[in-house]
């Protein structure tokens, strides 16, 4: 493989393949990029076994077909090169790597492209969707951080993504709290699908999406593989193989209370009472009353925290006690100036909406007493 | 270069601690309550096979020691009289000595089941001075129980429990800003072991050339971090013979930092099923002391000892949060299938579990976990009444009819909230 590139052409595909490249590998190949170049382009993939991406890169010139694989060091060189320059990258039958840039030359040794562990397609396509890039990073952006982030529960380390005509609902929770965003795509799918994606594809998905981009993209779905189809880039997932909690049993209907809040002013008081407690789990005691909300931290000995909120507040006075964590999330993830808290009483979910974002219902578990 | 900075000088060094240490204390306790024992070698042991918790002076002399089995102290001691442990009575007869030393100071911290430091700093110039207070301490204890004791009396913890230590059994030694240059030039890094040098540590230190407290006060804060990390700067500062941490009042718990259980198996044995249901029955103690305490632990860790008295130990920090038996098992077997297939049978086993955080009681959205949840809490509050193991996993049966030879394993600090 020979081919002759200009640095930023080729450092900015690298850089996106290299969130994909497995971390901490004991594999040396997966700390690898395989580079396929072929016709007019240059195809990078990186992967960690559970994740795929493969990257298509205009170069400047294919000046030899072929492939290799190459350490992803590759990557912090090229980012040291002159800005601007041309960078000529070539490999022998052997995958040994050598780059010239200027008066640079570089060598070193690649490993054979035949070796790269591919992520496997499963042989049938059952249905494939379109969705535009704007909506996906919405309805993703909007629930992902309410995914449990560790693996002590599997089916919950992911979004739960549900497609029904053109319907979609899409899921995350950690079993304290959860989000859901429901929305219509304009190509329907036959039948009825759902998939756990695990949440690193997720993150993944979310960081290549344009958020203002209508242009639609492709997702493929498999057997237990899920396939995400970017113009200049597809990216392939394992989907987590197990059931999903029901959600839709623990998410409330009838409120008793309901309150209409500023949210910029809940956001400051909630952080600046948080400042107080040392404790990794941060209770807030929240007291609705009169239109007023109250907001209080207290430990055992690094001392109490009082604020007080006006808001709109319709219903008998409660007081309940969240984990501050939970309710920051909710308020950090959406834009809307003002946020309602619906309650039935201090020992069942309550429920978080944003203003302007009909479709995102955020079900928040408070804290025993 | 950095300045050596610790605490605030100015209270550091008008401070007045004093460690009362109780000498040989299981057994001097089981000599007293049993005068056909006196003067004899005893070694206070747990049921069935477990090892020598503490030895009298008398076994002592002939180099019985803590930690040894039985088998090995009788070859060397062919006279010792085994008695087995009781807790009860030691923590009993703890708490009427604790008694006796809060006549004379509120600011009295249990250290250990046998050890307790107090702050006379604000009381001594009531009865005379520290070493007054000591001497009466002594004669109290020893007029009330006929137990020995040694008192240590320094500016702060580090150094009185120095001095505690000079001196076995029955000392009272002073250290003060005057004669601790000179002892602690003449005194061996392994000597202050008890104060945080352990002897690997106090190994390492011989290794670059520290062999007494007072090198080690006056090296290079830069030399030490490099060989033990942050921990250089606190083990100068112990050479240096400086400490500011406070006493606590007495009744103030202090942090719990660790939860944990440790069995001796009835006999030794390569029967996974068997170590399995032993494993389950050090977790769902645990998580029971766990959740007492309302913690919850991030880091589970495993100790297995072996037949021939090899060890093997490792521990394993996870993201979440964890505070029943079922969790810390499946941790706990996660470690232990590194082990297998097994090669040598097994003796002991332990577990215990770190990075505890409070728990916040936070309720959980789905029916199955909350379902959970309350089964285990009414099951804490069924064993609560009547008893340990009063409901448990099926498992278990396992090894209760392999046998459960001890009843307690680690001795907590804790064990003083009755």
């Amino acid at each position: 493989m020979k081919i002759k590139t200009n640095k930023e052409e080729i450092l900015n595909s690298l850089q996106v393949a290299q969130y994909f490249i497995a971390s901490g590998s004991t594999l040396p190949l997966l700390s690898n990029i395989l580079f396929e170049a072929d016709g007019d382009f240059l195809n990078l993939t990186a992967t960690d076994m559970d994740i795929s991406a493969k990257i298509k890169c205009k170069v400047e010139n294919i000046k030899e077909e072929g492939k290799t694989t190459i350490p992803r060091k590759i990557i912090a060189l090229i980012k040291e090169f002159e800005d601007g320059a041309d960078i000529t990258i070539e490999s022998d039958k052997n995958d040994n790597i050598n780059l010239k840039c200027k008066k640079s030359n570089y060598k070193m040794p690649g490993l054979p492209a035949e070796d790269f562990p591919a992520l496997q397609l499963d042989d049938k396509k059952l249905e494939s969707v379109k969705i535009s890039q704007s909506l996906l990073k919405e309805i993703l952006d909007n629930i992902q951080y309410a995914a449990l982030k560790d693996t002590s529960k599997r089916n919950l380390n992911g979004v739960f993504m549900k497609f029904e005509g053109n319907k979609i609902e899409a899921v995350a929770t950690d079993a304290h709290r959860l989000a859901y965003y429901k929305a219509e795509t304009k190509s329907p799918v036959k039948g009825k699908l759902d998939y756990i994606v695990p949440l690193k594809t997720i993150n993944e998905v979310s960081r290549v999406l344009n958020p203002g981009d209508e242009n639609e993209i492709t997702l493929n779905f498999y057997e237990k593989v899920i396939e995400f189809i970017f113009p200049n880039m597809e990216i392939v997932s394992r989907v987590i193989d197990e059931n999903y909690p029901n959600y839709s049993q623990v998410i409330p209907k009838d409120f008793n209370m309901k309150a209409l809040i500023k949210k910029e002013e809940l956001a400051a008081s909630i952080r600046r009472a948080a400042v107080i407690s040392s404790d990794k789990s941060k209770i807030v005691l929240f007291k609705f009353e009169n239109n007023k909300l109250f907001i209080n931290v207290s430990t055992a000995d690094e001392g109490e925290a009082f604020e007080e909120i006006d808001i709109t507040y319709e219903g008998e006075p409660i007081e309940v006690s969240y984990n501050a964590v939970y309710i920051m999330d909710f308020l950090k993830a959406n834009e809307s100036e003002n946020i309602e808290i619906k309650l039935i009483s201090s020992m069942n979910p309550g429920v978080m909406k944003a203003e302007g974002k009909e479709n995102l219902t955020y079900v928040i578990m408070p804290i025993r007493k | 270069m950095e300045t050596f900075k610790i605490g605030n000088p100015v209270t550091a060094s008008a401070r007045t601690i004093l460690l009362v240490d109780m000498n040989a204390y299981f057994a001097s306790v089981e000599q007293q309550c049993n005068p056909a024992l006196r003067g004899k070698p005893v070694a206070v042991c747990g049921e069935g096979r477990t090892v020598i918790v503490t030895a009298s002076y008398e076994a002592r002399a002939f180099g019985v020691k803590t930690g040894m089995t039985l088998p090995e102290a009788r070859q060397i001691c062919p006279g010792l009289i085994p008695v087995q442990g009781d807790l009860d009575k030691y923590i009993e007869t703890s708490l009427r000595i604790h008694k006796i030393l809060l006549n004379y100071t509120d600011m009295v911290e249990v250290f250990s089941i046998d050890e307790c430091f107090m702050d006379v700093t604000a009381t001594q110039h009531l009865f005379g001075g520290a070493l007054n207070i000591a001497r009466e301490i002594k004669a109290e204890i020893k007029k009330e129980f006929g137990l020995l004791c040694s008192v240590g009396i320094g500016p702060n913890r580090v150094v009185s429990k120095i001095a505690g230590k000079m001196h076995k059994p029955d000392g009272l030694t002073v250290l003060n800003k005057e004669n601790i240059p000179k002892i602690f030039k003449n005194m061996p890094v392994e000597k202050l072991q008890g104060v945080g040098i352990g002897p690997r540590v106090a190994e390492k230190l011989y290794f670059i050339g520290i062999k007494t407290a007072a090198e080690l006060g006056e090296a290079p804060v830069q030399l030490l971090k490099s060989h033990f990390g942050i921990l250089g700067r606190i083990y100068k500062a112990i050479g240096m013979g400086l400490d500011d941490t406070p006493v606590a009042k007495y009744g103030d718990e202090k942090p719990v930092k660790s939860v944990g259980h440790s069995h001796t198996l009835a006999a030794d044995t390569a029967d996974i099923n068997v170590i399995y249901s032993y494993l389950l029955m050090l977790c769902e103690k645990t998580g029971f002391r766990l959740r007492g305490y309302g913690l919850t632990a991030r880091t589970a860790a495993l100790y297995v000892r072996f037949s021939d008295f090899t060890g093997f130990s490792q521990r394993k920090t996870f993201k979440h949060y964890f505070d029943s038996g079922e969790e810390i098992f499946k941790c706990a077997k996660e470690i232990f299938s590194s082990l297998l297939p097994l090669k040598k049978e097994v003796r002991l086993l332990g577990i215990s579990t770190g990075n505890l955080s409070a728990a916040a009681g936070q309720s959980f959205l789905f029916e199955k976990d909350e379902r959970k949840r309350k089964v285990t809490s009414a099951v804490d509050e069924i064993n609560t009444k009547h008893g340990d193991f009063t409901v448990k996993p099926a498992l278990l049966i396992t090894a209760e009819k392999f046998g459960i030879l001890e009843r307690c394993g680690i001795i907590s600090t804790r064990i003083w909230k009755k």
